[in-house]
């Protein structure tokens, strides 16, 4: 489904992520961990093509993404969360989405005829997170977890065939949490998708992935199953810091 | 329902405007006329300024290439006016396609600078292009055809050329092309990652805006019976970014309301003072600190979507 290959991006002299390869399987779920900084984020924005990568390549169902300007990436089927929310947080939460449900119909270079309504896939999408009675508020002005159901309503708006969620639980209470995730993996069951995501949290990670990618200075060290990465000695030793349990 | 009572409203005050030729006064008509046409190319900046948060200097060019076009295609080739107008439209969608493709590359200052800029080139050309344009002399004596000939023809000509483009232009910003502006201006980041092809759609719209001030200046051309250079100086833009703001960024009707209001003080003051330009800046400076949302935000317009508590204070975390 999606290929990493050998991707590296530099910072003035720093290298954020050096060759970084993983496959990503259809229908998986794959969790990308790894330590504060150890560069998860930039992996992600290497892959999305937020950032540009100074050497590697990403393709998607074998179509090359490296070097597309994001819309062009979200086209070829990805749909993308941002680790500190990135929402019109001016508007409210049913114009959210209807950015979102002009920019899957390609309809944004439209200017002869008045927006319309989509009420019905609105309203389905709205639902699907869970927002259906926070539809009028303005987003910016809602709880932090809200704002997050809000975040993965826009990236499941395109209708991705693959889902990445950079720390979709980041700053959540356990509750919330534990919502947050039970959604996404019903979503990501209900559509058929493959994930990809970022995690701090372990017992989330686990809990739900299929396959593990550990990320350390940058570079992938393990990669497998998550009994495999949990016996894997190295991980142990520079992530975990201890044996497994 | 409400949309219904907007639109008969908006009728009613177009029919109302029909009226004015029946005063007899041919100043009122005179004065009349040039607010409809600065209310225009206030609309059209509008567009750029209020809905994609593209802060345009530069503005006042394609009211001069449209102008110009207009006056060439009349005076020059004879062209009959129904044919001169679309045609000056036409050039000027095509000028501002070119000017807007490497503008729409450049973000907040720079983008702002660069219309700037090409601004200055244009009226550099209007300046030097003698043979074409009448150079410093200006182009006199624009060839208005017989039937606009008299100030009330000309100011029901514009009053109905005005309004079907501003008709146009309310489809435009209340279309999805409008409203992805809008989230565009907002955050560009999300909407790229949304699918939306940014940089295009700032295209479009900016060639729209650039269209119909183009539009209006051919309008202009034709109820001044000659063009200057000057109508593309960077002045000419900075006072139609006026009439935006006094008239209140935030609503698509304030900038017609500032127009209307900044062309009438002009004409008030130019009666009892010299110091118009200091009134102006003195205008600006109140609308900026104690009525932001301008004139239009006094009388409780709700703002467009993502334009709501829009004020330049940097108070965004």
């Amino acid at each position: 489904m999606l290929e990493v290959d050998g991707i590296t991006k530099s910072f003035a002299g720093f290298t954020a992520v050096n060759k970084a390869t993983l496959t990503v399987a259809v229908g998986q779920v794959h969790a990308v961990i790894g330590p504060n900084g150890a560069g998860k984020s930039t992996l992600f924005n290497l892959i999305t093509g937020h950032l540009t990568a100074d050497a590697g390549e990403v393709r998607l169902e074998g179509k090359r993404l490296t070097g597309l300007p994001p819309h062009a990436v979200v086209r070829s089927g990805l749909g993308r969360s941002f680790q500190r929310i990135s929402v019109f947080s001016k508007m409210s939460v049913r114009e959210n989405i209807q950015i979102g449900l002009v920019a899957r119909e390609r309809e944004e270079l439209c200017f002869w005829r008045p927006l319309r309504d989509r009420r019905r896939d609105t309203d389905e999408l709205l639902e699907t997170v869970g927002l259906i009675d926070e539809q009028n508020a303005t987003a910016g002005q809602m709880s932090y977890g809200k704002q997050k159901q809000l975040e993965l309503a826009l990236a499941l708006a395109g209708q991705p065939r693959i889902l990445l969620l950079d720390e979709p639980t980041a700053g959540m209470s356990p509750r919330e949490t534990d919502e947050c995730i039970e959604l996404v993996m019903r979503v990501v069951k209900e559509r058929g998708m493959t994930l990809l995501f970022t995690e701090h949290d372990m017992n989330i990670v686990f809990g739900i992935a299929d396959r593990i990618s550990v990320l350390h200075h940058g570079e992938i060290i393990a990669s497998g199953a998550p009994e495999e990465v949990r016996a894997n000695t190295s991980v142990q030793e520079v992530y975990l810091g201890r044996p497994a349990r | 329902m409400k949309a219904n009572m907007q639109i008969a409203l908006l009728a009613a005050l177009c029919l109302g405007l029909a009226l004015v030729p029946l005063s007899g006064s041919t100043y009122l008509v005179y004065l009349a006329t040039q607010i409809l046409i600065f209310i225009l190319f206030a609309t059209s900046l509008n567009l750029l300024v209020g809905y994609g948060g593209l802060i345009s200097f530069g503005h006042a060019a394609f009211f001069a290439i449209g102008g110009y076009s207009n006056a060439i295609l009349l005076t020059t080739y004879g062209v009959p006016v129904l044919l001169a107008l679309p045609g000056a439209m036409v050039v000027t969608a095509i000028l501002s396609a070119i000017i807007g493709f490497f503008c729409v590359r450049l973000t907040a200052y720079y983008f702002s600078m660069l219309t700037l800029a090409f601004g200055q080139l244009v009226w550099a050309v209007a300046f030097k292009w003698r043979a074409v344009t009448g150079g410093d002399d200006g182009f006199l004596r624009v060839a208005v055809p017989e039937w606009l000939a008299t100030p009330s023809s000309f100011y029901l000509f514009s009053l109905l050329v005005v309004a079907l483009a501003v008709a146009v232009l309310w489809v435009v910003a209340h279309s999805p092309l409008g409203r992805t502006m809008m989230a565009i201006r907002e955050n560009e980041t999300r909407a790229g990652f949304l699918g939306v092809n940014t940089r295009l759609v700032q295209l479009i719209t900016f060639t729209i805006a650039g269209t119909f001030a183009g539009l209006a200046g051919g309008l202009f051309s034709m109820f001044n019976r000659s063009l200057f250079p000057n109508s593309a100086w960077w002045l000419q833009s900075a006072e139609v970014l006026i009439m935006v703001v006094l008239g209140g960024i935030g609503s698509f009707f304030g900038p017609m309301v500032g127009a209307l209001a900044l062309i009438l003080l002009n004409r008030l003051t130019l009666q009892l003072t010299e110091y118009w330009p200091a009134l102006l800046a003195i205008i600006l400076i109140v609308t900026l600190f104690f009525f932001p949302n301008g004139i239009a935000g006094l009388f409780g317009s709700r703002p467009a979507p993502g334009l709501r508590d829009e004020r330049g204070e940097k108070s965004d975390a």
